[in-house]
């Protein structure tokens, strides 16, 4: 028997009486699966804990996205592994990060981040300075993470309890049919920043709605 | 017969400590800005804060519903009911005022009141209520309605379907639904985030000067009521919905491209900004009387 997340996040934050302790480090000092779970547990920790609460305007973030996303190649098997282990806490890692950009990007008034610096001489920018195609390089993020997300929460299926699983497609079917309308208004007015703005503030909520359906369902 | 007889006894035994309540008069230390994780999945969870260095919990728990537990070591606790089935539990928790609280739910009612720590309240469906003057209030919920009657520098709600009804002030104010509608009343604040995918936004109250204010609602309506003598900095937005403003509009419409419209003006001196931004839902600025 090893230790569910829930123990491993309470004696990660404390809240385990010291006969709980006693009996888990018992445990962990056995068990080379649960002390690798627990280290993943507190890496994830201290990573949130490095991430800036506020990114300050002209930062590029776009570059780390993909770095993070995409993978340098000697990040790829930690990332793998990562993710199977813990894809909803990868897919959260994700949401912030593409959050932060989102973030960036209406904190300039309408003006996306800065391109991945391989693209950045050739993206062109129309109307007010805003380029649709840094734009879409952002909107791919938040789609992949998206994905990700479902995809993490469709492995899980069964461990949903019914009603949250409705809650869940409700909500979800509502923002696919905006993102559908602001996408095709988008298509036919590529310049709007404002259509931009409200897609990405969207796109945000749905990322939202799926981590908060993480959130909620784990150990219930 | 006898045997037929024993058989029935048993069994009426069994079903009845399976359906027999669990009565919960339970207390343990805590310190006085300590941290208490709450889970009930189904039932209610009432929340007094209290000038006492101790957790103290009453109620019930449903036969069903699993067991109760209640740990702290002084600084921190957790309580709530382990393997929680069908069953209910009714739970009123009298926590240390200064302390911070976590809660996770099903479809548990929640209720705080009198705590002046930072509370992190999660449900999937319940209703959450919170009333006082705190350091945070962090709410999130998929199709619970969350109701927040509070003073607290920093105010968060995120609900589904559910609506958000926040009365009070803070300096930072966000809230977000998908379909649930919005109401914000009395409301001073110093930066606020109202952002809505189909829910209906209100807002009722005074903009401060040097504040800012952002709503967003795809296709529901954004209608603000602020009182005449507001200085305010407007930027509405919409892409075919609707505006009506009381306020006069000087002329600073212009064409967003091959749809949409955008205003921008002033009312008073100006100061505070307040941005609105649709993509179908009415945009409607009423003076307050």
């Amino acid at each position: 028997m090893h230790l569910t997340e829930d123990e491993l996040n309470d004696y990660v934050d404390g809240l385990l009486s010291p006969a709980e302790r006693e009996t888990m480090e018992r445990h962990l000092a056995t068990c080379s699966l649960c002390t690798a779970e627990l280290e993943q547990v507190q890496l994830l920790l201290v990573g949130l804990g490095s991430l800036s609460k506020v990114v300050p305007p002209g930062e590029d973030l776009l570059p780390g996205i993909h770095a993070r996303i995409a993978g340098a190649p000697g990040e790829l098997h930690h990332r793998a592994l990562w993710t199977a282990r813990r894809p909803l806490a990868a897919a959260a890692v994700v949401l912030l990060l593409a959050s932060s950009a989102t973030t960036v990007f209406l904190s300039r008034g309408g003006s996306p981040p800065h391109p991945p610096a391989a693209a950045a001489p050739s993206v062109p920018l129309v109307g007010g300075g805003v380029a649709f195609a840094q734009f879409r390089v952002l909107e791919a993020e938040y789609v992949r993470a998206a994905d990700e997300l479902r995809k993490a929460l469709e492995r899980q299926e069964g461990v949903l309890d019914p009603a949250t699983a409705e809650a869940l497609e409700r909500n979800l079917r509502i923002i696919d049919q905006a993102i559908r309308e602001s996408r095709a208004a988008l298509l036919a007015d590529p310049n709007s920043e404002m259509l931009q703005q409200m897609l990405l503030t969207t796109y945000e909520r749905k990322l939202d709605i799926l981590r908060r359906v993480e959130t909620l369902s784990a150990n219930s | 017969m006898r045997i037929l007889g024993l058989m029935l006894l048993a069994v009426a035994v069994v079903c009845g400590s399976a359906g027999a309540q669990q009565r919960i008069a339970q207390r343990r230390p805590l310190t006085a800005d300590g941290y208490i994780k709450i889970y009930n999945m189904a039932g209610s969870i009432r929340i007094v804060g209290w000038d006492r260095d101790t957790v103290a919990v009453t109620g019930s728990v449903d036969g069903q519903a699993g067991r109760f537990f209640l740990h702290t070591d002084g600084r921190a606790g957790k309580l709530g009911v382990e393997g929680q089935g069908e069953g209910r539990a009714e739970l009123e928790i009298r926590v240390p005022r200064r302390s911070t609280v976590w809660v996770k739910t099903s479809s548990a009612e929640i209720e705080v009141s009198g705590v002046s720590g930072a509370l992190d309240l999660y449900s999937v469906n319940g209703p959450i209520r919170v009333r006082g003057q705190m350091r945070q209030v962090y709410a999130e919920s998929m199709g619970g309605n969350v109701d927040l009657d509070v003073s607290a520098p920093s105010i968060r709600a995120k609900n589904g379907s559910g609506s958000v009804v926040v009365r009070g002030s803070g300096d930072d104010v966000s809230l977000s639904t998908v379909d649930g509608s919005m109401r914000i009343s009395g409301a001073h604040l110093q930066r606020g985030r109202f952002e809505s995918i189909s829910g209906d936004i209100l807002y009722e109250g005074a903009v401060e000067r040097g504040g800012s204010t952002t709503f967003q609602s795809h296709s529901g309506s954004v209608e603000l009521r602020l009182p005449a003598r507001s200085s305010v900095d407007f930027a509405l937005s919409t892409y075919e919905g609707d505006i009506r403003s009381d306020f006069r509009i000087q002329d600073s419409a212009r064409d967003r491209g091959p749809r949409g419209r955008e205003l921008t003006f002033s009312n008073g001196s100006g100061g505070a900004d307040v941005s609105v931004r649709t993509y179908s839902g009415p945009i409607i600025l009423h003076k307050a009387p």
